[in-house]
């Protein structure tokens, strides 16, 4: 079928390859800044006073390699990496030694995914049809009010943007928590434990969400613009077809399309985003955990959230790819 | 004979604004004619002289920058005559598809590109057909292509799964679906085979023998106004230059530029080399004084620079507006 | 000088000009400052804004203004460094992809959308990490010039296929001219508006992520830059202490230049689609 061997198959293999050359990526880097984070961190030990012996330190940096997976050859230490990878064993973190990497991400990582997840789905969804009505009706002064106000949002970076709500919400009028949730052992979800996650996620979620969806409400509304001067559209209109029709199921369903397209394409972009919030409200999410890797030297913690992170949005664009044909039946029936 | 369309002393502009200027683009220039019960009424010209400008107008499809500055169009529903440009938008929709309808230039892409062909059809049906349910529809509009010999499957394809021929006459059975008095087409047959050109002119015959219906097609293939209809007028830079009988126009041609649209036809055994007009149409922002034509025609006279030629009336029914043809 | 006047024209493009106007003599004030940008306890610590320092001082013992006309300046040159290396890194792509076609195009285009795809972010703090020490203003630069180009490749890519449909490019290659005088003669002229608003873009692309950086501790902390300047104020608890001056300095002087070099290209690449431009120069 011309379907799958035009369409399927070259995705797979991006996908394959992108987490490939990625991960290779993360592997080299640290190699060829010429940074040995054993020796760091043997220094660090000793300038917080432990004085070491040189057999001591000798024997430390054996165990540190071991567990960085930095003995043997660089070939050795490829082929050691990719083989923890299957079995997600990044190490013991450094800053809550021993708990080992993988297990910090799987407390983390659903708080991230929850985040990313929803306020994505809602930005996309609102910036879409909010951009495509004020398209549509671009000559009516609710729409460029609208557009006047975006045009001041859009700009602002995922973390200042954060900051001024965090200070706005939290300190000058104190209406939410100024983030620190702390991941105890959840005992049962009950409506009091919805209502803490709720409350402790709004503020990021909102962030995400009015940036997020001020970026879609621009690009639908241009997008509208044009589809509402096709040739399909005008005849719609002509032939007196109800206008809420025309604008659902002529011109929104029609622009639609490219910005599924598009969001595969920024999808990187948006999680980074999403990392970043996760800072500003200490939200329990991969952000806070790089915070605190990076702030504290924890190569391992960081390495090991850069590759789950990899692997997390090429999936998520595997699956938008895969979704797409379901939407626009010129690729589905070639 | 009753009219079913007239156009009188109509200007349809676009109007721009460039850089803090007004630009008038006169794409049609003061136009006068009327279509009658049961013809099929030709509509030619070469390429930018102002023909699917007419058409909209004629349909009150006037979008921004298309303004109409002079002139009028009267429809004849029911034998009372309605003038088109002061119809209230409720009216104007109902007299649409059941009046008058419009198969657009290009209208292999008047389709939704992501919906089965049957939605269109129900979309539009919709619109007019009150009081039914999406089954009854969709046995109408079945019925509707199989009337017109074209295959009902095609209902639960995509636009794009159709060949260029068939979406073609596709659009003309959507055009048509509750057979309306005047159908306008524009071009229907331009950017087809000659195989796909047949079908498309056969569907359109079928159309009127079937639906009785009047249609006007506009193409500047004179070729086709030779096959299909019954009276053409020629068109040029926004003006009607010639109306009359499509034979008496091809057997005696009295407008220099009709005569360069006809003898640019190829002919069976004919080896010279096709002649168009020499040099290329004017800019419709800046028309040359006197008649148009004058820079390109090879029997241009003094009078013809300084003044614009009316339509005289012939004989019966052949118009012409050429100095050379004065008394 | 015509395109600048029908520029102007537009609130946008004009209010963005002025301010960005401002922000750069402000940058340029930094070079009249009384103080050191570096050095700690020049002035009394904490104290809100009055008409000896206009907006306060900081817990460091420095006066927030001039500390902020340096962070200006600091943070532009940053994002200038990276906007101008990226921009070589993007055209030299986006032409060879362009132009080439063929393999080239499709390992580049490859490589790109491998940087587009993985989180990028990640990977420039991972470099950053173990490039502390040397996270200098000109390092900072080049490293986010190294990460910035994939996205504004592709973009010029796209607008050289389009122009290589063109037909100047045949007759000229017809009439014997090189490659090179082709690209430089006729491409480059077509692309230099693109190629402009590109610059804008991740210019303010850069601002935001050094911001992040210094953030997360990643460039020289002693250096003033918006990003630092954030930073000392949050992690010296600027809001929780109510001293507001300090930390809403680097944020509004932030949101004013993202906000203006937005509104800038906003109003330029408006200015450059060809839709806009014929209905600017209208038909025939
Ligand atoms: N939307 C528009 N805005 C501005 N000018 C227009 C617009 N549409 C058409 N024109 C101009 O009006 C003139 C007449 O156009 P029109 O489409 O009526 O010509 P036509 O006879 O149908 O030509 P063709 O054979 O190419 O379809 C042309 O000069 C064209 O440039
Ligand atoms: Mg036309």
């Amino acid at each position: 079928m011309r379907f799958v061997r035009d369409y399927l198959i070259p995705r797979l293999v991006q996908y394959v390859l992108v987490i490939f050359f990625g991960i290779t990526a993360v592997f080299l880097i640290p190699r060829f800044t010429g940074q040995d984070p054993v020796l760091e961190i043997i220094a660090q030990i000793q300038t917080q006073g432990g004085s070491l012996d040189p057999i001591a330190v000798r024997k430390l940096t054996e165990t540190l390699q071991e567990l960085y997976g930095l003995r043997g050859t660089l070939w050795e230490q490829y082929v050691n990496m990719w083989r923890r990878v299957f079995h997600l064993d990044f190490g013991p973190s450094l800053f809550q030694f021993p708990t080992p990497v993988s297990e910090l991400l799987r407390i983390y990582l659903p708080w991230t995914i929850g985040l990313f997840a929803t306020s994505t789905l809602l930005a996309w969804l609102l910036g879409n049809v909010l951009g495509g009505i004020a398209g549509y009706f671009s000559s009516q002064s609710w729409s460029k009010i609208l557009d006047a106000v975006i045009m001041v949002i859009r700009p602002v970076p995922h973390y200042i943007f954060g900051v001024l709500l965090l200070i706005l919400f939290a300190y000058v009028w104190a209406l939410f928590p100024a983030g620190g949730l702390m991941l105890g052992r959840r005992t049962v979800v009950d409506l009091r434990f919805v209502m803490i996650i709720l409350r402790y996620s709004f503020l990021p979620a909102l962030t995400l969400v009015v940036l997020g969806g001020a970026g879609w409400f621009q690009q639908m509304k241009l997008l509208v613009q044009n589809v509402r001067r096709e040739d399909f559209v005008q005849y719609a209109q002509a032939g007196g077809v109800k206008e809420r029709v025309i604008i659902s199921r002529y011109v929104m369903r029609n622009a639609m399309l490219p910005q599924i397209t598009q969001l595969a394409l920024v999808l990187g972009q948006v999680f980074s985003g999403v990392l970043m919030v996760e800072m500003v409200f200490s939200y329990p999410g991969m952000g806070l955990l790089l915070y605190r890797a990076v702030t504290r030297g924890d190569y391992n913690l960081v390495m090991g959230i850069a590759i789950l992170s990899i692997f997390t949005i090429t999936t998520a664009v595997l699956l938008l790819d895969l979704l797409y044909p379901l939407l626009d039946p010129r690729i589905r029936h070639r | 004979m009753d009219a079913i369309i007239t156009v009188e002393n109509l200007q349809a502009f676009y109007v721009l604004e460039v850089m803090g200027e007004r630009k008038v683009i006169k794409a049609v220039n003061g136009v006068d004619f009327a279509v009658l019960r049961d013809e099929v009424y030709g509509i030619a010209g070469e390429s930018g002289c102002g023909k699917t400008t007419l058409l909209k107008a004629i349909f009150a499809a006037l979008e921004p920058p298309l303004r109409i500055f002079e002139g009028k169009v009267y429809y004849y529903p029911n034998g009372e005559r309605v003038d088109a440009f002061s119809l209230a938008g409720e009216a104007r929709r109902k007299l649409r598809w059941t009046y008058i309808s419009y198969i657009p230039q290009g209208s292999m892409s008047v389709f939704n590109p992501v919906k089965r062909l049957r939605i269109t059809f129900l979309d539009f049906l919709k619109s007019h057909v009150g009081g039914k349910r999406e089954e009854e529809l969709l046995t109408l509009a079945r019925e509707h292509l199989v009337r017109l010999g074209l295959t009902p499957q095609v209902l639960n394809g995509y636009p794009h799964q159709l060949s260029g021929g068939m979406r073609q006459r596709v659009a003309i059975a959507l055009a048509t679906l509750l057979k309306p008095r005047v159908i306008l087409a524009d071009e229907p047959t331009t950017a087809l085979d000659v195989v796909a050109q047949r079908a498309v002119l056969q569907l359109l015959r079928d159309v009127q023998k079937e639906f009785r219906s009047t249609i006007i097609v506009v193409t500047h293939d004179m070729g086709i106004h030779a096959q299909i209809t019954d009276r053409m007028a020629i068109m040029y830079a926004g003006r009607i230059v010639e109306e009359g009988l499509t034979k008496d126009i091809f057997a005696r041609p009295l407008h220099p530029y009709t005569r360069y649209l006809i003898q640019s036809l190829p002919k069976v055994g004919d080896k010279n080399t096709k002649e168009s007009a020499p040099g290329s149409p004017p800019s419709l922002l800046y028309l040359p004084p006197g008649c148009s034509f004058h820079p390109r025609c090879s029997e241009v006279m003094e009078h013809c620079v300084q003044e614009i030629p009316p339509l005289k009336k012939i004989n019966e029914s052949h118009w012409v507006a050429c100095w050379m043809r004065e008394g | 000088m015509e395109a600048l006047r029908e520029l102007f024209r537009d609130y946008r493009f004009a209010v963005g000009f002025v301010f960005l106007v401002l922000l750069a003599a402000l940058a340029f004030l930094s070079f009249f400052s009384p103080y050191d940008p570096v050095r700690w306890l020049q002035v009394p610590r904490d104290e809100p804004p009055s008409w000896k320092h206009i907006l306060g001082t900081n817990a460091k013992g420095q006066d927030v203004f001039w500390e902020a006309t340096f962070a200006i300046r600091n943070s532009l040159v940053v994002a200038l460094i990276a906007g101008l290396v990226s921009r070589v890194v993007a055209v030299l792509v986006g032409f060879l992809a362009g132009y080439k076609g063929g393999v080239v195009d499709r390992v580049l285009m490859g490589v790109a959308d491998g940087l587009l795809v993985i989180p990028l972010f990640l990977i420039l703090v991972l470099v950053a990490m173990l490039l502390r020490e040397a996270m200098t203003i000109v390092n900072t630069g080049l490293l986010l010039a190294f990460f910035g180009w994939a996205w504004d490749a592709r973009t010029i890519r796209a607008q050289i296929l389009s122009l290589r449909e063109r037909e100047f490019t045949q007759t000229s290659l017809l009439s014997g001219n090189s490659t090179l005088s082709l690209v430089s003669k006729e491409y480059v002229p077509f692309t230099i508006p693109l190629i402009f608003s590109t610059l804008i873009s991740n210019i303010a692309w850069a601002i935001g992520m050094e911001i992040v950086l210094a953030i997360l501790g990643l460039v020289r902390l002693e250096i003033p830059t918006l990003g630092t300047m954030l930073q000392w104020a949050i992690t010296r608890q600027a809001m929780l202490l109510g001293h507001w001056w300090w930390i809403a300095t680097p944020l509004a002087l932030t949101v004013i230049l993202l906000v203006a070099l937005y509104w800038l290209s906003v109003s330029v690449s408006e200015y450059l689609d060809p839709r806009m431009r014929i209905q600017r120069i209208g038909a025939r």
